[in-house]
């Protein structure tokens, strides 16, 4: 009890306790929930087969058949170019230059939609990188039984591949859920909404450190929540 | 019967046989399950090519077990993914059932290889999916089949494995010999025409080595199924092949029946192999101190003739005393066999021969070896 005292009549505590931006701060974590979410979604929707065709057409897949190699070399090359471009821009640096992408794909740049676009650009690549080398990992002899009982790329893929490595695709899910988390964050900078803006507008520009603090935590407790429920899941889903 | 066929004869065939050949044997189930013709694989390297199989030709007769054994890098695996042309040849070609397989496209091979089922050295099962699931993978794959007719080709597959109770576990739970049993019920559930075993019991223990091969015995004998098998240890095709071939740095150097190999090996690379699998590798004696003036005879002789007594019978008929030196009296696969290496004093010329005339007659053969 008088512990708590001490702590309500600490001047930090009792204004963090009591300003008025809970409102605000309550609207922040729902638009980075949101934006996670979302992008998240369209992440795993693009890098899962972005990541399935590297793998296809990377080196350790390629055919015997010259003409086909030759077609999975060029496909590997553009699609790895493209991966690696991406990845090599620092985020912040993306985030403005897709600015005039982002108003093509959502009408603006600005807010919660405005965010979503750079962030899916962002971390579809590194997602489908993480698919390729989990892929890659698969026992090739899985692969080469697969193929021995006469099944097609797509039924090898399906039925064989992305099962196999499931749990490792959650685990890849978890990893890029909390990038994203970080990633939104920056988004703040140019006006993307969420924890981020707000530790940026009141926290760093106006020196309001209570509201730095409690956007912090709560993005520590979310990227620790994520963490811990995907791990339960990749538990759930192990059968090695 | 078309012209091919008969063209494909050898020329030497009587024409008896050939009117025979196209008076009986029927197209659509000619006796030869698969063969490989004037099998080349080379592979391309940084010092070259290198021939990894050359000019191999086999043929193996449907409800046959056929074993090729060599040492690592002989081939083996190479030949038999050629079989099902999991590896295309460089040059040769590959039938079954009379149907050449080796010029056909990737989606009708897939078809082809849909019913030929195949076994592994690990297994390679879907860790992921239970055993029930991987037996139906193969089915999935060919489709057409109704839930309830995979649910009954499933439960016959693992119950001819003997794994019905264990359907609902994972692979993980299970032992190699249990987790081989699963590879070899996915292998049977499409019901293939062949059977190809690769190393089948190589990472297993002997006891599991044992118990999967009579299985895998079983299976050939109660389905009539033809299996291909590939091993590096000789016991392996002692239990359970009828014909073997021997490959050697790609090249058959030695078939036929098993027992025939087994007893009269011709070539160094099957001596070898056959001096170090552990019922012919026991060390036999020197020959005896006088061995100068001593001959050494080989003595072999099977099938029924080994419950009789040749060799008394025969030495007493001449007032010969030999010394056996070594020697094996068993069983390869189910027929019994004796080979006994003979010390015969230096007798004359004439009297041995008429010793091995009189074992000949009695059903052995007789050799000299020094």
């Amino acid at each position: 009890m008088s512990e708590l005292v001490i702590a309500a009549s600490d001047p930090l505590w009792s204004e963090i306790l009591t300003f008025e931006y809970w409102p605000e701060i309550g609207n922040g974590t729902l638009d980075t929930l949101v934006m996670t979410g979302v992008s998240l979604a369209f992440t795993v929707l693009i890098g899962l087969p972005l990541g399935v065709a590297l793998f296809l057409t990377g080196w350790t897949q390629r055919s015997q058949r010259p003409a086909l190699a030759r077609v999975q070399f060029w496909c590997y090359g553009v699609l790895s170019l493209l991966v690696n471009v991406l990845r090599s821009a620092p985020f912040l640096i993306l985030l403005i230059l897709l600015i005039p992408v982002t108003r093509v794909i959502v009408g603006t740049s600005l807010g919660v939609q405005g965010s979503i676009p750079p962030l899916v650009f962002a971390a579809a690549p590194f997602f489908a990188r993480l698919i390729e080398n989990l892929l890659r990992e698969v026992d090739r002899g899985v692969l080469e039984a697969c193929r021995s009982m006469g099944a097609t790329t797509r039924q090898t893929v399906l039925w064989a591949l992305l099962p196999e490595t499931l749990p490792g695709i959650l685990a890849a899910i978890i990893v890029t859920a909390v990038a994203l988390v970080g990633y939104s964050a920056m988004s703040g900078v140019i006006g993307g909404g969420g924890l981020g803006d707000l530790a940026v507008r009141y926290g760093y520009q106006r020196f309001n450190t209570p509201v730095m603090l409690v956007t912090v935590t709560i993005l520590v407790l979310l990227v620790q929540l994520i963490q811990v429920l995907g791990d339960r899941l990749v538990a759930r889903f192990s059968h090695r | 019967m078309s012209i091919r066929s008969i063209l494909m004869l050898p020329a030497s065939l009587a024409p008896a046989a050939l009117m025979q050949h196209c008076l009986f044997q029927r197209p659509a189930s000619p006796s030869q399950v698969i063969e490989a013709r004037n099998i080349d694989k080379i592979f391309p390297s940084h010092e070259g090519p290198v021939f990894a199989l050359h000019e191999v030709d086999l043929s193996v007769a449907r409800g046959e077990v056929f074993g090729i054994i060599g040492r690592s890098g002989a081939g083996k695996s190479t030949l038999l993914r050629i079989l099902n042309l999991l590896e295309r040849p460089t040059g040769g070609e590959v039938l079954l059932e009379g149907r050449v397989i080796s010029a056909l496209n990737e989606s009708q091979l897939r078809q082809v290889r849909q019913r030929i089922g195949m076994i592994f050295q690990h297994f390679n099962l879907l860790g992921s999916r239970t055993v029930y699931d991987n037996v139906r993978l193969p089915l999935r794959i060919a489709g057409g089949l109704s839930s309830r007719e995979e649910a009954e080709r499933i439960g016959a597959a693992l119950d001819l494995v003997g794994l019905t109770s264990l359907a609902r576990k994972y692979p993980r739970q299970l032992s190699g010999g249990q987790r081989q049993r699963v590879g070899i019920a996915r292998a049977l559930a499409n019901r293939p025409q062949l059977l190809l075993c690769d190393e089948a019991t190589s990472a297993l223990d002997p006891e599991t080595t044992q118990s999967i091969l009579s299985l895998l015995r079983d299976i050939n004998q109660r389905l009539k199924l033809t299996i291909v098998l590939i091993t590096h240890g000789m016991d392996v095709i002692r239990a359970i092949a009828d014909r073997v071939a021997v490959l050697d740095h790609g090249r058959i150097v030695e078939s036929g029946p098993l027992v025939d190999v087994f007893l009269n090996p011709t070539h160094a690379t099957t001596r070898a192999l056959l001096a170090e699998s552990a019922a012919n590798g026991q060390q036999g004696l020197d020959p005896p101190a006088a061995a100068t003036r001593e001959q050494l005879w080989r003595l072999t002789y099977r099938g029924a003739t080994v419950a009789t007594p040749v060799l008394t019978a025969a030495a007493r008929e001449h007032a010969l005393d030999v010394t056996i030196v070594q020697g094996s009296v068993g069983r390869i696969k189910d027929e019994p066999y004796a080979q006994l290496t003979l010390s015969i004093p230096d007798a004359d010329g004439q009297r041995l021969q008429q010793f091995c005339a009189s074992l000949a007659r009695r059903g052995a053969h007789c050799e000299r070896l020094s």
